[in-house]
């Protein structure tokens, strides 16, 4: 809710010292193509759900409308994350943060960036091992169309996925366009 | 391992992890999961991938990216500047006039957009130079934006009391209802003081019938009512029983594109840089919940949350002396924590202990929404303070923190009148249909 307005760039964009890695400019683009999809994602449910009300006069419902559009929020949730983490949109305490320099700032940049990989190497390795329960066991949703579970919730390993690269780049990067 | 060894553990990792400024929601979730794994192994783990997408497929929460939407289209496209020239005219005769029209423009304003934040910065970008120009004093002005733009969070729609319902399972809805009347309260509140500031102290504005020459004309007045009007819709639609507060949300956000559209500020620009942004914040706050959820099932699992409930209502303390307790909790960590990691660190533990107290649920979500708004403008770190101070044309700090102390008051104020008439906020909800 903070972020709405651009701040200010000065010097070269997180983005942008990125591009310098060839692993950089990997996630830089995968980053990018998952938050457009996430984009369109927002813009689907959106059009779904003001359809659904519309309909709604005429005694007629898309029946399905609720559990698409979970999924797509899901999948804007995780498609997004990379992005944003790369320009700087997950918020933290700054009181602290922003007052450490030098040695002390690079070192508490490497235990913010080691612990948030571990942890998000964690929750992909167990997504990954649900997402291969549902598909085994053909885990379908109770609604109409009885969607496979693991279909939806692939889009989860996807953006996860891309989130580790991301962190992983950073320490590739030796922490120099941590947010 | 002990519950005390796990409270230590959890409070210490907690701790260093925030000051260190770890990522909200990579701290809460990394700590839940060392939590989980050390009271119940790799089999509390594998759980986690539930509450993980539970929490990102959710009905109610799809309401989050819609009202964001909604704000970020009405002030990219420059509709918000219209409607503040509006107000200007609306309101600019009071006494103390431009500062009356910050309050309600931030109320209104920040109601639709969902963010204290943006709206102080819009509606400050637009409304600093030109009330210096006029004359105004700044620490009131300054006061004004930063206090104004926090009523957004108590009046409907607000991100915080969905976020807040979906947590304990209250209706929406009736979250939003009850959450009007404290909130035009409060903007009265605030309306009156500075009213009362001026009287005795008029020599912080200028003198009333200079502003009328320069001013925006009169029939600017009609600026106010798209905004307003996309208000109302959104809310009308939840009161009467149309629509659920995520339909309401989707049709507030394609509401905002026509306004856009019909003020003409909807270019392909503004529009990939609203989905874009509302991308980025709705993976913040739900990268913030789940791992907020991963740290509260933790929590339950381990047994600290039946725990530290139990030592609480063992200390025996009487149900406003613990409220009281509260308060002071919430506003030394509003000092430090935003309002969405506040709630979902804390509600885990302490809601089993408000009920017990027998407090309405409803009635505290309201309590709680305002705590939070306060916490934005408490020095040292009130976020709408760094905003305006960011915007203030080179003013000092202090002006900023001045000018908005005595908001914190005020907001106490409107706290402890709640207590003693809660009907304030718990009789719209009682009238909502469907």
């Amino acid at each position: 809710m903070d972020n709405a307005l651009p701040k200010a760039a000065d010097g070269p964009s997180a983005a942008e010292i990125q591009e310098r890695t060839a692993l950089g400019r990997l996630v830089n683009r995968l980053a990018d193509k998952s938050a457009a999809l996430a984009g369109v994602a927002i813009v689907l449910i959106l059009a779904l759900v003001c359809v659904e009300v519309a309909l709604r006069p005429f005694k007629f419902s898309l029946q399905i409308v609720d559990e698409i559009c979970g999924y797509l929020n899901a999948a804007a949730v995780f498609l997004g994350l990379a992005y944003t983490l790369r320009d700087g949109g997950f918020i933290r305490v700054e009181l602290v943060y922003d007052r450490f320099k030098g040695n002390i700032k690079q070192g508490v940049r490497w235990l913010i960036v080691l612990t948030g990989t571990a942890y998000v190497a964690f929750l992909l390795y167990y997504t990954v091992l649900h997402v291969l329960y549902l598909y085994r066991r053909d885990v379908r949703a109770v609604s109409v169309i009885e969607t496979p579970e693991w279909i939806p919730q692939s889009v989860a390993i996807v953006g996860l996925f891309v989130l580790l690269l991301q962190l992983i780049a950073y320490v590739v990067n030796r922490m120099r366009n941590v947010p | 391992m002990s519950l005390d060894i796990l409270i230590i553990i959890l409070g210490v990792t907690l701790t260093v992890l925030l000051i260190a400024g770890q990522w909200m929601a990579f701290a809460l979730g990394s700590v839940g999961m060392l939590l989980m794994y050390l009271s119940k192994g790799t089999l509390g783990l594998q759980s986690l991938s539930s509450v993980v997408w539970n929490t990102a497929n959710s009905y109610i929460l799809i309401a989050v990216p819609m009202f964001l939407l909604m704000g970020e289209l009405i002030l990219r496209s420059g509709a918000s500047n219209y409607f503040y020239r509006g107000v200007v005219v609306l309101l600019g005769r009071l006494p103390g006039g431009l500062l009356h029209a910050n309050i309600f423009s931030c109320a209104i304003f920040a109601a639709v957009s969902g963010s204290s934040v943006a709206t102080a910065a819009t509606v400050g970008t637009v409304a600093i130079p030109e009330m210096l120009k006029r004359g105004y004093d700044p620490k009131p002005v300054f006061g004004s934006l930063a206090a104004g733009g926090t009523l957004g969070i108590l009046i409907p729609p607000s991100i915080i009391m969905v976020l807040y319902g979906a947590l304990v399972e209250e209706s929406i809805a009736r979250l939003f209802m009850a959450g009007v009347l404290p909130g035009l309260l409060m903007a009265g509140v605030f309306m009156i003081y500075i009213a009362i500031h001026l009287m005795i102290n008029p020599s912080l504005a200028p003198p009333r019938n200079s502003g009328a020459q320069g001013g925006p004309p009169t029939k600017d007045i009609l600026h106010v009512f798209p905004v307003l009007g996309l208000l109302v819709t959104v809310l009308g639609g939840i009161y009467f029983g149309f629509t659920t507060p995520t339909e309401a949300a989707a049709i507030g956000a394609g509401g905002a594109l026509v306004l856009a559209a019909g003020y003409g500020g909807l270019t392909k620009q503004v529009f990939s840089e609203s989905i874009m942004s509302t991308v980025k914040t709705t993976c913040m706050v739900t990268l913030i919940i789940i791992g907020a959820q991963i740290l509260s099932a933790a929590l339950t699992y381990s047994g600290v949350s039946r725990a530290v409930s139990e030592w609480i209502l063992a200390l025996g303390l009487s149900k406003w002396t613990f409220f009281l307790a509260l308060v002071v909790l919430y506003l030394v960590l509003g000092c430090f924590v935003d309002g969405i990691s506040m709630i979902y660190m804390t509600l885990p533990v302490l809601l089993p202990v408000i009920k017990a107290f027998g407090f309405d649920l409803i009635w505290f979500g309201i309590i709680l929404t305002i705590l939070i708004e306060l916490g934005q403008i408490t020095p040292p770190v009130g976020l709408n303070l760094f905003t305006i101070h960011a915007i203030s044309g080179g003013h000092s700090f202090s002006d900023v923190v001045i000018g908005s102390f005595p908001y914190c008051f005020l907001m106490l104020f409107v706290i402890a009148l709640l207590c003693f008439f809660p009907e304030i906020a718990l009789w719209l909800p009682t009238t909502v249909r469907g």
